[in-house]
């Protein structure tokens, strides 16, 4: 694998898989799980985070230069969610075309890079929390990425129409991360009558309000990056494979 | 431009013993998360608040800003888990849809107490990262045997989130003087220039580092911490 390919990979998956459901998903707050909970969750991240850690690792073998893009990438995410724009949300693309089929990175590797950029935001920003780490990691570093990169590698055999496919996979990640964050507060808070079936529906009804038209932006924002970063290809402005 | 990043180095408990403090910190976040007291919430929210405005000095109108950051989650939450659907015993309720919506003395009882226990969180949270610089926090980090790549990407993340945030300020104020937040339709048109142009600078940046590592004789292990 030449080095290029590698900047290239690592970049993409980021953008593509990672950006929209970090910035500006549904952080649960700090304190607001029953400890029990938040212990379950981050629990269940271990795999994951072993996961990503073996494949950063296996890689940094060849060359030096993955854990400086991995760190930039890491900012760069961080940054997109402080973003303050009134009603817009910010989120990422990734173009797509050359050599996907030979990502190296798999979401798996992201899950790392998730981890500190949300730990960053919850100590820096105050979005998210620490005891409710392991939660949020779970929805927006794990649930989501693997989502939009689950649907973007089924939609890219259709060469016709990238766009759709991107739009599609942004958008569908965000909601991913909507659904699951729901499930996650409604299996701490069930309903007293109805259980725990009527509080996914209560939850995912309050927070539809807000997520789904951002979901929807997100994706639209995601293909226009797409297309400058495609245009820039175009005119060599970016050497990226 | 990060505003508690700005506090954590200037504030009078930054030179305290950094495990004191992260000690304090988990006492609130996790022991009284355990013991569930609302009694022990409001203590430790009085007591934070004290040590945080009183001792650390952050200023008492900023820190009361803060607060207002996971404000519309608390709020949508909160509501969502108060209201309850087809139950019985409701104090108050109402018959729209077809469903009988409504809170119950209980869920109201189960509402002041997460409320409270938040708040605590949060009092606790807000002191620990107010006082204490991201260095110190990576230092303890450390010492408690995270993997050493976790660390090094810290690093790298912490250090790159201020090269962005630079690069973000720059091009966010071109943009906004040549009106490119008017209307919905620019801003998203203008969100999405700036995110492409950021992410050209992580290929430019990457570059550039890469002659200044190899310059450096870097060999692959960043020594840091230290």
């Amino acid at each position: 694998m030449k080095k290029k390919d590698l900047v290239r990979n690592i970049s993409l998956v980021a953008l593509f898989s990672l950006t929209p459901q970090i910035t500006h998903a549904m952080h649960i707050m700090e304190g607001f799980l029953p400890m029990k909970w938040a212990i379950i969750w981050g629990v269940l991240c271990i795999p994951f985070l072993v996961m990503g850690l073996k494949a950063i690792k296996k890689n940094l073998g060849k060359g030096a230069d993955e854990k400086m893009l991995l760190g930039l990438v890491g900012g760069f995410v961080f940054v997109l969610s402080a973003l303050k724009i009134p009603s817009v949300t910010g989120s990422c693309s990734h173009p797509t075309g050359v050599g996907l089929g030979a990502i190296l990175f798999g979401p798996t590797s992201m899950t790392v890079i998730g981890l500190i950029v949300l730990l960053f935001q919850s100590l820096l920003l105050a979005h998210g929390g620490l005891t409710t780490l392991g939660a949020n990691v779970f929805s927006m570093a794990i649930v989501g990425p693997f989502v939009s990169y689950g649907i973007f590698k089924l939609l890219k055999g259709d060469k016709k129409n990238p766009k759709m496919a991107v739009f599609l996979a942004a958008t569908l990640g965000d909601l991913a991360t909507y659904v699951m964050t729901s499930i996650q507060l409604s299996i701490a808070f069930p309903d007293s009558a109805g259980g725990m079936i009527a509080s996914i529906g209560k939850f995912l009804t309050v927070f539809a309000v807000t997520q789904i038209p951002l979901a929807i932006v997100e994706g639209i924002i995601t293909v226009i990056v797409y297309n400058l970063i495609v245009q820039y290809k175009e005119e060599g402005v970016l050497d990226i494979g | 431009m990060l505003l508690i990043d700005k506090y954590a180095y200037n504030n009078k408990l930054r030179d305290y013993n950094p495990q004191a403090k992260f000690f304090l910190a988990c006492v609130g976040l996790l022991v009284f998360r355990i013991i569930d007291n609302e009694f022990l919430y409001i203590l430790n929210i009085v007591f934070m608040t004290g040590v945080t405005v009183l001792v650390a000095k952050i200023p008492f109108k900023k820190y009361l800003d803060m607060f207002k950051i996971p404000f519309v989650f608390l709020i949508m939450s909160l509501v969502t888990i108060l209201i309850s659907i087809n139950n019985t015993d409701y104090i108050y309720s109402i018959h729209i849809f077809g469903l009988d919506l409504g809170f119950t003395y209980e869920s109201l009882l189960k509402c002041k107490t997460l409320f409270l226990a938040v708040f605590s969180s949060l009092s606790s949270i807000y002191f620990l990262m107010l006082t204490t610089p991201m260095i110190q926090i990576i230092k303890g980090l450390k010492k408690i045997k995270v993997p050493g790549l976790i660390i090094e990407l810290m690093i790298l993340i912490y250090r790159s989130i201020f090269i962005f945030l630079d690069e973000m300020h720059n091009m966010d104020l071109a943009q906004r003087m040549k009106f490119g937040y008017e209307n919905k339709r620019n801003s998203i048109n203008s969100v999405s220039l700036l995110i492409g142009n950021l992410f050209r600078k992580i290929l430019e940046k990457n570059r550039d580092m890469n002659i200044a590592l190899e310059c450096k004789l870097y060999d692959g292990e960043f020594k840091v911490g230290d």
